[in-house]
C-alpha cells in the first residue's frame, strides 16, 4: 500500500504484458513462466486483482510446464536458462498458494515466524473487552491484520 | 513497538482472514510478527471485529483523528486505533491509520 510498493505493482504489471509479447513470440515458455512470476507478484499488492492474477500464476506456470517438457518448441540452447527459470517460477507461485505467510514476509524483507510469541486466541468480543478495559489505565492499540 | 520499549501501552492484534491467499487458521507462529509482550493475538476467522466496528463504511465514526490511504471495500483491515487511558471498550479511539506501515511514525506518537 506504500508508494514503493504501488511502484512495485505498476512494474510488475509491465513485466507481465512485456512477458505475454514474450509468449505470443517464439520464446513462449521463457514469456510463459515469466508471466506467471509476474503476476504472482503483482498479486502481492493488488487486492482486487489478487485470484484473478493467483489463478492466472497457475495457469501460465502449468502451460510453462507442457511446452518446456512435452512440446520443447524453442532452441535447445535457451533450455537450461529456460529450466532454471521455470522451476524457479514454480517454487515462487507455489510457495506464494502453499505458504503465503512465509513468502509474505520475505518480500516485505523480514525473516519469517516459525516460532509463536504468545496464544493465537479464537477471537470472543468479551474477552478483548474484559482485557482492553482491563487496561484503562494505559494506552491502547487495536491492530487488525490479514496474515498474508 | 521496539521504538517504545518503556511505553505504557497494551495492544491488540486481531489477525482475519481477508485476502484469498488467508485460507485455514494460521500457525500460532504467526504471533512471531509481533512478538512484544504487551500485544495479545487473536485470530477472527469470522471477521467480528470488524463488523462490530461497523466495517469500512463507518471509519469517520471510530476515530477523532482518521488517516486513511488506501480504499478499503466492506472490511476494516490493516488498520491500527489508539485509544487514550481512561476509553471504554465502545468509545472512539483518538486516531485511526491505515496501512499501518505507512503511518507508524504517527503510532509511535500516539503511543
Amino acid at each position: 500500500m506504500s508508494d514503493t510498493q504501488g511502484r512495485g505493482a505498476v512494474l510488475s504489471a509491465l513485466a507481465s504484458l512485456a512477458s505475454l509479447a514474450a509468449a505470443l513470440t517464439c520464446c513462449l515458455p521463457l514469456g510463459t513462466l515469466l508471466f506467471a512470476a509476474g503476476s504472482a507478484g503483482a498479486s502481492l499488492f493488488a487486492e482486487k486483482l489478487r485470484p484473478w492474477l493467483l489463478a492466472f500464476s497457475a495457469a501460465a506456470l502449468v502451460l510453462a510446464f507442457v511446452q518446456t517438457y512435452f512440446r520443447g518448441r524453442c532452441a535447445f540452447r535457451y533450455r537450461r536458462v529456460r529450466t532454471v527459470l521455470l522451476w524457479f517460477s514454480a517454487v515462487v507461485v507455489v510457495g506464494m498458494l502453499a505458504v503465503p505467510q512465509v513468502f509474505s514476509a520475505l518480500l516485505a524483507g523480514r525473516l519469517p515466524s516459525f516460532h509463536a510469541a504468545s496464544d493465537l486466541r479464537d477471537f470472543d468480543e468479551r474477552d478483548l473487552a474484559y482485557e482492553f478495559d482491563a487496561a484503562i489505565a494505559q494506552t491502547r492499540m487495536v491492530v487488525l491484520l490479514s496474515p498474508t | 513497538m521496539r521504538e517504545k520499549g518503556a511505553a505504557n501501552v497494551r495492544v491488540f492484534v486481531v489477525w482475519e482472514p481477508v485476502l484469498d491467499t488467508d485460507w485455514g487458521r494460521p500457525s500460532p507462529a504467526l504471533t512471531g510478527y509481533v512478538p512484544d509482550r504487551r500485544a495479545i493475538h487473536f485470530w477472527d476467522h469470522d471477521r467480528k471485529l470488524s463488523a462490530r466496528y461497523g466495517g469500512a463504511a463507518r471509519l469517520d465514526a471510530l476515530a477523532g483523528e482518521r488517516k486513511v490511504a488506501f480504499r478499503m471495500q466492506d472490511v476494516l483491515w490493516d488498520t491500527a486505533l489508539v485509544y487514550p487511558p481512561g476509553a471504554r471498550w465502545g468509545s472512539p479511539a483518538r486516531l485511526l491509520v491505515a496501512p499501518v506501515v505507512k503511518y507508524r511514525g504517527e503510532l509511535a506518537e500516539a503511543l
